[in-house]
């Protein structure tokens, strides 16, 4: 039992390890926001980089005609997002929802 | 532009025709055709999309529309030349597959009830697919071998990249499966007993998986996953028979193909477990035997202990299953062995791995797919624990003083694990090697120009990230997996522009087998089951790993390396006869 009960808190301290294979906030981030860029048509340069640092996840880019792509997911759960292009906001909300609409017909 | 010439041309064909055994009339004839772009279904035609619900939250599949190719400026980063396509001539055209996790599901050598403990930490340690594995990737061979011309240039395909994630829980038996669909060597993908399946999803007190026969009374069955009868027997019957794929192919080591489940050493009471007659169905029963075994690998005591209970039962929580040798797990020089277990069409023998690699323990290598092209398979799995990887630095020498002499050449590198994913620092106790990060290996391949495009895999989505430093980069694609919905892989074409500028163009590939579950017995139908499962996989957030349209459909755009003209007609046009040949030789 002391060794099973051991191994319970190896596999629980180990399994966390397993979770970049289960998907990411950033990449689900990185993947709304480019959706809504193409959805929006908007001429991309540079798609959005992103970055994560905790739960908040920012991404920036570049359109052809030179305005900053700014892709911002703050901490909490369900993530939301903006995404800007310039001074105009593309979208304001949760980020499942633009990969749900994406993945319908 | 000027191709071979007539000499050359019957030279070509008198010298492919000896080769492989064809009539030099018929090879002549078919090689004598111009080039026309592939016709065979892809996502630029068809896509599937998440449709109604059909009970509870459970919904099918339906198809949308194709995708076409969107420009990509990254690392260009300028806008490119509108007329460059009609100027552009193929350089190479490969398959690219990755996480195929081929599985046995009715191995006691898996670990399934610990998604009780915590199912999405645990989410790859059952799936409720997991039975159709060598059907979903002998389907996706399938559509590979469809797509054998390419659908932009007609170029055939000269190559296919495996990155990894090949064999999901370490078994002799789902490596030889796996090789043997992608070579077209029939496989029957049932073990223990003729005829029944013995696995969980067949016990009907396993309420915490899904069980086709009955799902009601679990997680599964209040999700709404249908009933499905005869579902696991349909999917033991056999033989599957892929097509094999159209074109030489290469693999590289996945953290699943180095440690167990991809994250854990493995013990000698796993060793034990996978070929005995106990199969877990509890997670506490396990996780005292398997992570025990794992932190008491050290000691010979320990083991003995764990044989003895292994030998007679003495733990609780496990059911009695037929045995099975096969099942036997595999050490890491065994893996690239099997390899050379294998057809020489598709070839090619090794699969990228040669002797010196079994003779060294070298787990990378370097293979050239054409005089113009080389392709550097490297291992960055972790050997230790963890499911991340890093590139070790007996390797990054290695890859930095090859890339040194091959600065006349279009480069290409492969590794199971992406820039995302190589943070993983685990070492043995005392051990000092120097194991290198994403932002070191990105800045090594950005020393090079010449080094085009990075291919990989492991998060099981589509993913295009582009890299560059000043006026130069390359492009990292990472395709999805076989496993987790989608269910896609790719094919990658190699163009110049002949302004100057090349292009990558990606397409993704969904596996030929309906869009429907049902309940028909052939291996696509038995896919097509699979892909509607996977769908449905709520803890893996299924329609999140398509990527977005930036990482699928794609003309990745960069400037051409060194003066590509330099790449004569003629010498891509005998490279594409030989990869005809090869093909009509199948």
């Amino acid at each position: 039992m002391l060794v099973a009960g051991l191994m319970l808190l190896a596999g629980c301290s180990q399994a966390a390890a397993i979770a970049p294979v289960s998907g990411g906030r950033e990449a689900l981030v990185r993947f709304a926001g480019n959706d809504v860029l193409v959805a929006q048509q908007v001429a991309v340069l540079e798609a959005p980089v992103c970055a994560q640092a905790g739960e908040v996840v920012t991404c920036s880019g570049s359109t052809v005609d030179g305005q900053e792509i700014k892709v911002a997911a703050p901490a909490g759960d369900p993530a939301t997002m903006t995404v800007t292009v310039g001074s105009r906001t593309l979208y304001d909300g949760p980020v499942q929802a633009v990969v749900d609409k994406a993945g319908r017909p | 532009m000027s191709g071979l010439s007539r000499r050359g041309f019957l030279a070509s064909v008198s010298a492919l025709a000896a080769a492989w055994q064809l009539s030099p009339a018929a090879l002549g004839t078919a090689l004598a055709q111009p080039l026309a772009p592939g016709q065979a279904l892809s996502t630029l035609q068809r896509t599937i999309l998440q449709g109604p619900v059909a009970q509870g939250s459970y919904r099918t599949l339906v198809t949308g529309p194709g995708e076409p190719y969107i420009p990509r400026l990254d690392v260009l980063g300028r806008t490119a030349n509108p007329d460059r396509a009609r100027s552009r001539r193929s350089l190479l055209y490969l398959g690219h597959l990755s996480d195929m996790h081929v599985i046995d599901s009715q191995s006691p050598g898996r670990i399934e009830p610990m998604i009780v403990q915590d199912h999405s930490a645990w989410a790859s340690a059952f799936h409720p697919q997991d039975p159709m594995t060598v059907h979903v990737l002998a389907a996706m061979v399938k559509a590979l071998s469809d797509l054998r011309t390419s659908p932009l240039t007609g170029a055939p395909m000269a190559a296919a990249m495996v990155t990894g994630d090949s064999a999901d829980m370490h078994s002799d038996l789902e490596l030889r499966w796996y090789i043997d669909t992608l070579d077209g060597v029939p496989v029957t993908p049932n073990s223990g007993l003729a005829d029944v399946y013995e696995g969980i999803q067949s016990w009907a007190d396993a309420t915490w998986a899904y069980r086709p026969e009955d799902p009601a009374g679990g997680d599964f069955g209040d999700y709404g996953f249908p009933r499905m009868p005869g579902l696991l027997e349909r999917a033991i019957r056999g033989p599957v028979e892929s097509p094999g794929l159209p074109a030489p192919w290469y693999a590289v080591y996945g953290n699943h193909d180095t440690l167990l489940l991809g994250t854990f050493g493995i013990s000698s009471q796993f060793r034990t477990m996978a070929v005995g007659d106990r199969k877990a169905l509890a997670w506490q029963a396990l996780a005292g035997d398997v992570l025990g075994g794992y932190a008491a690998t050290a000691s010979p005591i320990q083991r003995l202990v764990d044989a003895l209970d292994q030998r007679f039962g003495l733990s609780p929580g496990y059911r009695t299953v037929t045995p099975d040798a096969r099942r036997r797990i595999f050490e890491q020089r065994e893996f690239m062995a099997a390899h050379f277990v294998t057809p020489i069409n598709p070839g090619p023998v090794g699969h990228g791995f040669t002797q010196a690699n079994l003779d060294s323990g070298e787990t990378w290598w370097q293979a050239d797919l054409t005089p113009q092209v080389r392709v550097f398979g490297l291992d960055t799995c972790n050997q230790v624990a963890g499911p991340d990887g890093a590139v070790p630095d007996e390797q990054f020498r290695w890859l930095r003083t090859q890339l040194e002499q091959s600065r006349d050449k279009l480069c290409l590198v492969l590794s199971h694990h992406n820039s995302l994913t190589l943070e993983n620092q685990a070492l043995r106790p005392g051990a000092t090697t120097v194991l290198h990060g994403a932002e070191e290996f990105v800045d090594l391949l950005l020393d090079f120009p010449n080094v085009v495009a990075w291919l990989n895999g492991h998060t099981h989505l589509n993913q295009i990230l582009a890299h560059s430093r000043g006026k130069a980069g390359f492009w990292e694609i990472t395709t999805a997996s076989c496993i987790d919905f989608p269910q896609q892989q790719q094919v990658v074409e190699l163009v110049d522009n002949r302004d100057g500028t090349m292009s990558i163009f990606t397409t993704v590939v969904d596996h030929a087998s309906p869009i429907a579950a049902s309940t028909g017995t052939s291996y696509t139908d038995l896919a097509g089951t699979s892909r509607e499962l996977a769908a449905n996989d709520w803890i893996e957030n299924p329609f999140m790993r398509r990527g977005s349209p930036l990482d699928r459909n794609t003309e990745l755009l960069l400037p051409a390396p060194f003066d590509l003209s330099t790449i004569s007609d003629a010498a891509l046009e005998a490279q594409q006869n030989a990869a005809r040949a090869r093909v009509l030789a199948r």
